[in-house]
């Protein structure tokens, strides 16, 4: 009886830890959220009827279809109304806003050639901050070297740093994920802090925001750290950092982080039925790749392919490299 | 000469029929609604598109996962080039395009050779589920892997599974080849594969029409309503379906429909599940309902979801005879698939899925459309006959007319909250205008056709493959 109590302990703590799970929990918002707009429309119907249609008509399906017909005319008029609102201003507003960005555009670029001096960026950008910030923005992504160097030394730079890191902290999951991956082109020491509380961002977009970030950073001490902690992370963080992961880690470093992470996955578990059937092959078609100089995960993939994988078939082998990246985390 | 008697009890038994009628159209609509206003919170909060950051890490990441596109086609020489060339040109890093020709008596096969400078391939394209004989292997590798497979007339279903057997990638998305996907859709379509690579096991995207859309190099370049009253019609009905009911399941993973022209799935799981199954009429639909079956069953976690960024723009039917040939299939299709999966319908073992998805299915989209045609039929019969009041006919009109108006503008104002939005107030006038209009005739012979579907579906009559009349995409005048 004890043991029943128990299970059904786990299984109820079990259930309450699925029903919180990021996806659920959005649902159970919007869910919420639609009872709460709906039920506020039928106080509205229900209002109409008996303070107002059933005085005026005697008849209740009369009474009746007139409130219904009244909260739908005034629900279908604010959709119409609200919807060529949303457009009309949207229009405008990108017509207006290219115009700003154009000419802030130009005269950023004018600066980073030495051509302007900040002030004068600071003056042409007092009434349009949005269209600066979308400026710099786009520029950060596209400059390297001493032109980057030169555009983080404009004032309005430290002032978006500064809203940039509080702007991590705080705001919906897409606020968040803008802010830090613009961190993580400043290439600037200062928003390390930033960078290292967003690694533990429940969402998946934002933790990839922030390894890249860091891993930008040339003056970031926690370099092997961070690189030996991506096999934990899930498999979206994986995915979004590879590249720069791979770019960092290299020669003998890489090979102990995929090789040694990824290729005991590989090897001993995965979801595929094949994988179970073909397990020893697949261990020793393993190491037989890491012998030859397997070096990542995309080596391990290619030599597999291209039939260097010993015995084991290149079919399975790729299936259960793929599980072992998706399940990275058990 | 009835009596007096006869007559207050027949007044009786009309008035009964007719309030149930008003109660049971008020309840879906009431639903339909919830499920448009879950789509209006969802919509924007729950999915968080990819960044230019992230997406060109993607490109570059060596663990994004391979995408094979399977695109059956059957007599499609007048639009196969264009959607052909249209997903060759995908921004994707990894993916590979497999067009199964189902022994088309056109110049499908011929057509696709000549444009794609196609070559015999010796590549096996045996696999796991078991399809009509694949006669032969085409291959082109320029700018990305083509394969075609020509092979024996076998359906829709089958064709699917022959490329299922061929693909070799991670995961496989099946469109239609009268489709064309945006350019950056595979990027939002393998998201919640990133996301929740463990569980997730099919994703369906949104389907658009994009009749007088204007279309260049197998790309939609400009969005716009059509000059057809009868294709607007249905692209509210699309907007109303994938942006209020889709999104609405998907939240609580119970959608039972995922696209046939535009669905993404995990290939081993496909196959796991025994692919498509060629012997059901809605093949699309018939899979998801068998998935969430499965792995109820085998108690193995997973996930089913719908995103509403990534679209694909299909034709609709321009003429009334297709149009209603198509959605008897449909029908058919829904009544197929419910009926070989009915011991899920109430079973609290099947969860969400067994409990509301399935008896909302049951009792509102396969057996709604009679209902409502009997509304419309008592009404009008009992309005003529003097056996109801005019105000009980203008309360079962307010809920279905007015209710339905309702449900379609609020539609339009979703398409709003997307990306892929029309761009221009006038088109959205126009559709609001058609949200209204089509509330007005054309709901009413959409449900007298599925009611007749749902009469062949329980007759048990077969389908094969739909016909459909192609306009292509040529460029369009701006």
């Amino acid at each position: 009886m004890v043991e029943g109590a128990r299970r059904r302990i786990v299984q109820a703590r079990d259930f309450v830890k699925r029903c919180f799970e990021p996806h659920r929990r959005g649902a159970l918002v919007a869910l919420i959220k639609a009872s709460v707009m709906i039920g506020a429309l039928s106080e509205l119907g229900w209002l109409l009827d008996t303070r107002y249609f059933s005085r005026r008509y005697a008849q209740l399906p009369i009474s009746l279809a007139w409130s219904m017909l009244s909260v739908i005319f005034l629900v279908t008029v604010a959709e119409v109304y609200g919807s060529a609102m949303l457009k009309l201003r949207s229009t405008r507003r990108s017509r207006l806003s290219e115009a700003a960005s154009l000419r802030l555009t130009a005269m950023v670029t004018a600066y980073i050639a030495g051509e302007k001096g900040p002030e004068e960026i600071e003056l042409a950008a007092k009434d349009s901050r949005k269209d600066l910030e979308k400026c710099i923005a786009t520029a950060l992504l596209r400059l390297r070297g001493s032109a980057l160097r030169r555009l983080c030394e404009l004032p309005a730079v430290f002032k978006l740093r500064d809203k940039w890191i509080a702007q991590s902290r705080k705001g919906d999951a897409e606020q968040r994920r803008y802010a830090v991956e613009q961190m993580g082109l400043l290439r600037d020491a200062a928003t390390i802090p930033a960078l290292e509380k967003a690694l533990l961002d429940p969402v998946g977009a934002v933790e990839a925001a922030a390894v890249r970030g860091l891993l930008q950073l040339p003056t970031y001490q926690k370099r092997d750290e961070l690189l030996l902690s991506l096999a934990g992370r899930s498999y979206l963080v994986r995915v979004l950092t590879a590249c720069e992961s791979a770019d960092e880690a290299s020669g003998v470093r890489e090979r102990e982080l995929e090789v040694g992470s990824l290729l005991a996955l590989a090897c001993a578990a995965g979801p595929v039925e094949e994988l179970a059937k073909e397990e020893a092959a697949a261990r020793a078609s393993c190491l037989a790749l890491a012998a030859q100089g397997a070096t990542g995960f995309d080596s391990l993939r290619r030599m597999s392919a291209a039939g260097e994988a010993g015995d084991a078939p290149a079919e399975a082998f790729g299936a259960s490299l793929a599980a072992a990246a998706r399940g990275g985390r058990t | 000469v009835i009596s007096p008697e006869v007559d207050i009890y027949v007044h009786r038994v009309y008035f009964f029929f007719e309030s149930g009628i008003i109660f049971y159209v008020f309840v879906i609509n009431l639903i339909y609604l919830f499920l448009v206003a879950l789509g209006v919170f969802a919509l924007r909060k729950h999915h968080l598109p990819f960044s230019p950051a992230e997406r060109d890490a993607i490109r570059r990441s060596p663990l994004t996962p391979s995408i094979s596109l399977i695109v059956p086609s059957y007599n499609e020489e007048v639009s196969v080039r264009d959607s052909v060339g249209c997903m060759l040109r995908l921004d994707y890093p990894n993916y590979e395009v497999i067009v199964v020709n189902d022994g088309s008596k056109d110049r499908t096969l011929e057509l696709l050779i000549d444009q794609f400078k196609l070559f015999k391939s010796a590549r096996s394209v045996a696999g796991p589920i078991e399809t009509k004989t694949v006669r032969k292997v085409y291959e082109s590798t320029e700018p990305v892997r083509l394969l075609v497979i020509d092979k024996a007339n076998g359906g829709k279903a089958d064709s699917i599974n022959a490329g299922i057997n061929a693909a070799r990638s991670d995961l496989v998305m099946v469109v239609d080849s009268d489709s064309l996907i945006e350019r950056d859709g595979l990027f939002e379509m393998v998201k919640p594969f990133l996301e929740d690579p463990e569980r997730m096991i099919a994703v369906g995207g949104t389907v658009r029409a994009v009749n007088d859309c204007e279309v260049r190099s197998g790309m939609v370049r400009r969005i716009r309503t059509s000059k057809s009253l009868l294709a607007n019609f249905q692209s509210v009905e699309y907007l109303r379906a994938f942006f209020g009911g889709r999104v609405g399941f998907s939240l609580f993973n119970c959608m039972l429909i995922i696209s046939g022209a535009f669905g993404l799935f995990r290939r081993d799981r496909a196959i796991e599940v025994g692919g498509f199954d060629h012997s059901s009429i809605g093949e699309d639909m018939e899979l998801v309902v068998r998935m969430h079956h499965y792995f109820i069953d085998k108690k193995q976690p997973y996930r089913i979801a719908y995103v509403a960024a990534p679209v694909c723009w299909t034709e609709v039917p321009q003429e009334w005879k297709i149009l209603h040939r198509q959605r008897k299939r449909w029908q058919r299709g829904t009544v197929d698939s419910l009926w070989r999966h009915r011991e899920m319908l109430l079973n609290p073992r099947y969860g969400v899925v067994g409990m509301f998805a399935f008896p909302y299915f049951v009792l509102f989209e396969m057996f709604g459309p009679v209902v409502e045609t009997l509304g419309y039929a008592l009404t009008v019969i009992g309005l003529t006959f003097h056996i109801i009041s005019t105000s009980v006919a203008i309360l079962f009109f307010t809920v279905s007319i007015a209710f339905g108006i309702l449900l379609s503008t609020s539609a339009v104002l979703l398409d709003e909250l997307t990306p892929c939005r029309f761009p221009n107030w006038r088109n959205t006038l126009t559709l609001f205008a058609a949200a209204v209009l089509e509330n007005f005739g054309f709901r009413q012979v959409l449900t007298l056709w599925r009611a007749q579907g749902l009469w062949e579906g329980i007759r048990g009559k077969k389908t094969s493959w739909g016909v459909m009349v192609r306009r292509g995409f040529s460029p369009s005048k701006p």
